[in-house]
């Protein structure tokens, strides 16, 4: 049976302690940045480069969205991918899993909980991020929707709910909080260069960043959206699933 | 007689090295119940596979007659667990942790407000409810840990060294806590320091290198001791006296001398006895006073785990 | 001079998350009785010119609490 008394704290955990606020801070900041840099980076550029004649075309909300994109799968969420990978194993290096094991919580459900917690954190940063740049768009373009904006932010979304996965897998099979989170990073790094390789972009969670920002530049890319969700789901379906099974046996 | 655990020729293996070697416990409802044995003895590996957190290679547990299996979480019912470094979540106040506790547990509100209060007060943290348990001290943090482990009424709770790494204080109130639950739950906790087994235990077992080398009341392995020790004090003319005339009596094994003290092992405790008071009475001897030392659990635990390496 | 004001609004929340990061990073930098480095100024001066990522690191790293000491002994 599922023991919601200990979502109930895996969310208390996340208000109380640094993370929330600090992943909260992260995503706002670079909701907000990203259309105001698409709005005035070019002048910014032209006012410190008095000397050369350099002439862009006016931006739109399309690089208002590039902006956004290319934030939030980059630093936005390597800070939320490394503030998550300490969930199961800094329990276990603390101490406290064995006061909440010998309770009546099963294995399953207490994973399940930092799951679904992790997924609920990143859920509510993703929908108000969004919002933010949608209105900050708005304000500053007059337009906001483009072919594909909705499947592009689905893609986005399913690529942070596979970045939680990752960092409860790691933090189920790894012993050291730095450890996790090195190797959290490296994933992130591997999986980014990865996405050099254009033709695999459809099986690369990774992939995702670079779809939509083709999406953005006018390609129709829909087909190939779809089949990476799909495989973002079935990856982070079975870093689930292994998750739980390996910490079923695990010894603690 | 019924007993809250049982084990069957439990083993643990760790690649080879067997850290708990067939062991066989049998733990009657209702007593404390010290489980003894120096450092690496596989204490701590033994209390993990009785709460489920590792799985036995071999052999079976029963806890309150019911198998408990790795991985199905049936017993935790019965139990109550203080591992021996307990980690809780600084954030929280003991309320709110004893409260998660028994949420855990799906005990009703109204009920576990009355339950976490008792507890609060049991282990005498009423003054501390709404502090931060970050700012505990390691005192504080293990009678919180003796709580939580109390939280759903359990018929045995395991304290894996619930003492060992306080100051005296500390040691003291948690030691008068653990003797408060006599009677009440049957605790079973492992620990290497002997004095507080004798003023608390019922029975004891001793392990070394995961095997049992002795397991009895503790009254019966006193008597296993087979030497006696007598303790005459007096002025130090006359433990001087006394000391010259029974220095060639073969029945006393050993003599220890310390200015106005001297200290005779023996086997045949009455004829020491006699002997002494045979000598105080001839030589007309003024004495402050005389005691029969009983053996200390140290002794005989020294003595079995030694003769075991 | 005019587009600045005009921006400002704008501008607002964005300052608001740097300079409420920072003077939460520094209320737990007072708080707290160890820190690691054992430098509490050098993190002070971390947390108020390096923008935003600043109190970040100083609340994820600097902080040295039970978990991480038990994990580095």
């Amino acid at each position: 049976m599922f023991n919601f008394a200990f979502l109930k704290k895996e969310i208390k955990e996340m208000i109380k302690t640094p993370k929330l606020i600090i992943i909260g801070s992260v995503f706002v900041f670079f909701a907000i940045i990203g259309p105001l840099s698409a709005k005035y980076m070019n002048e910014l550029i032209a006012m410190f480069a008095t000397d050369i004649e350099i002439s862009f075309p006016d931006p739109t909300h399309i690089q208002s969205w590039e902006q956004f994109y290319s934030n939030i799968t980059s630093i936005s969420m390597i800070v939320f991918l490394i503030m998550m990978t300490g969930t199961v194993v800094a329990e276990k290096n603390k101490g406290s899993i064995y006061l909440i094991l010998t309770k009546n919580v099963t294995r399953t459900s207490l994973l399940l909980s930092k799951m679904l917690a992790g997924v609920l954190l990143f859920t509510s940063i993703f929908i108000i991020s969004v919002l933010i740049s949608w209105y900050y768009t708005w304000v500053l373009f007059g337009q906001v929707v483009y072919e594909g904006l909705m499947l592009s932010l689905f893609s986005v979304y399913m690529l942070g709910i596979f970045f939680s996965m990752i960092a409860i897998f790691l933090s189920v099979v790894l012993k050291s909080t730095t450890h996790a989170a090195l190797l959290a990073f490296a994933i992130y790094a591997v999986l980014n260069i990865l996405t050099i390789l254009s033709s695999i972009n459809l099986y690369n969670p990774a992939g995702a960043a670079t779809l939509v920002l083709n999406q953005l530049k006018g390609v129709d890319v829909t087909h190939n959206l779809i089949i990476n969700i799909i495989m973002t789901i079935l990856i982070s379906s079975i870093l689930a699933v292994a998750s739980v099974r390996i910490f079923k046996k695990q010894e603690l | 007689m019924q007993f809250a655990v049982k084990t069957n020729e439990l083993v643990k293996d760790f690649n080879g090295l067997k850290a708990v070697n067939h062991l066989n416990l049998q733990v009657p409802f209702g007593t404390i119940y010290g489980f003894l044995g120096p450092n690496g003895s596989g204490k701590t590996t033994t209390l993990k596979m009785l709460t489920g957190m590792t799985e036995p290679t071999s052999g079976s547990i029963e806890i309150m007659g019911e198998p408990m299996i790795f991985g199905k979480q049936k017993s935790q019912e019965h139990i109550g667990f203080l591992p021996d470094v307990p980690g809780f979540y600084d954030w929280m106040s003991p309320r709110d942790f004893l409260t998660l506790c028994g949420e855990l547990f799906h005990i009703p509100k109204q009920e576990l407000i009355i339950r976490v209060q008792e507890l609060l007060k049991i282990v005498g943290l009423s003054k501390s409810v709404n502090k931060k348990i970050g700012t505990f001290s390691r005192g504080m943090k293990q009678r919180l840990g003796i709580a939580q482990a109390l939280i759903n009424k359990p018929s045995i709770i395991f304290l894996d060294e619930p003492v060992s790494a306080l100051d005296p204080q500390g040691r003291k109130e948690v030691m008068d806590i653990i003797f408060g639950l006599k009677g009440k739950v049957t605790v079973f906790f492992s620990t290497h320091i002997l004095s507080d087994v004798e003023r608390i235990c019922d029975r004891v077992i001793i392990i070394s290198e995961g095997v049992t080398v002795l397991e009895d009341t503790i009254e019966n392995i006193k008597a296993m001791s087979e030497t006696y020790k007598l303790e005459v004090e007096a002025d130090e003319n006359a433990i001087n006296l006394i000391e010259s005339l029974i220095l060639d009596d073969k029945n006393i094994l050993e003599i220890q001398r310390n200015h106005q003290l001297i200290t005779l092992t023996v086997i045949d405790l009455d004829y020491a006895r006699k002997r002494i008071y045979e000598i105080l009475h001839t030589n007309s001897i003024m004495v402050k006073k005389i005691i029969v030392k009983e053996p200390t659990l140290e002794d005989i635990y020294m003595k079995v785990v030694n003769h075991n390496v | 001079m005019d587009r600045i004001i005009e921006l400002l609004p704008l501008l607002i929340p964005l300052i608001l998350i740097q300079i409420g990061l920072a003077i939460y990073a520094l209320i737990l930098l007072k708080r707290a009785q160890q820190v690691r480095g054992n430098s509490k100024l050098l993190w002070a001066l971390v947390i108020i010119f390096v923008n935003l990522f600043g109190p970040i690191l100083f609340i994820v790293l600097g902080r040295v609490d039970d978990a991480v000491r038990s994990e580095d002994e």
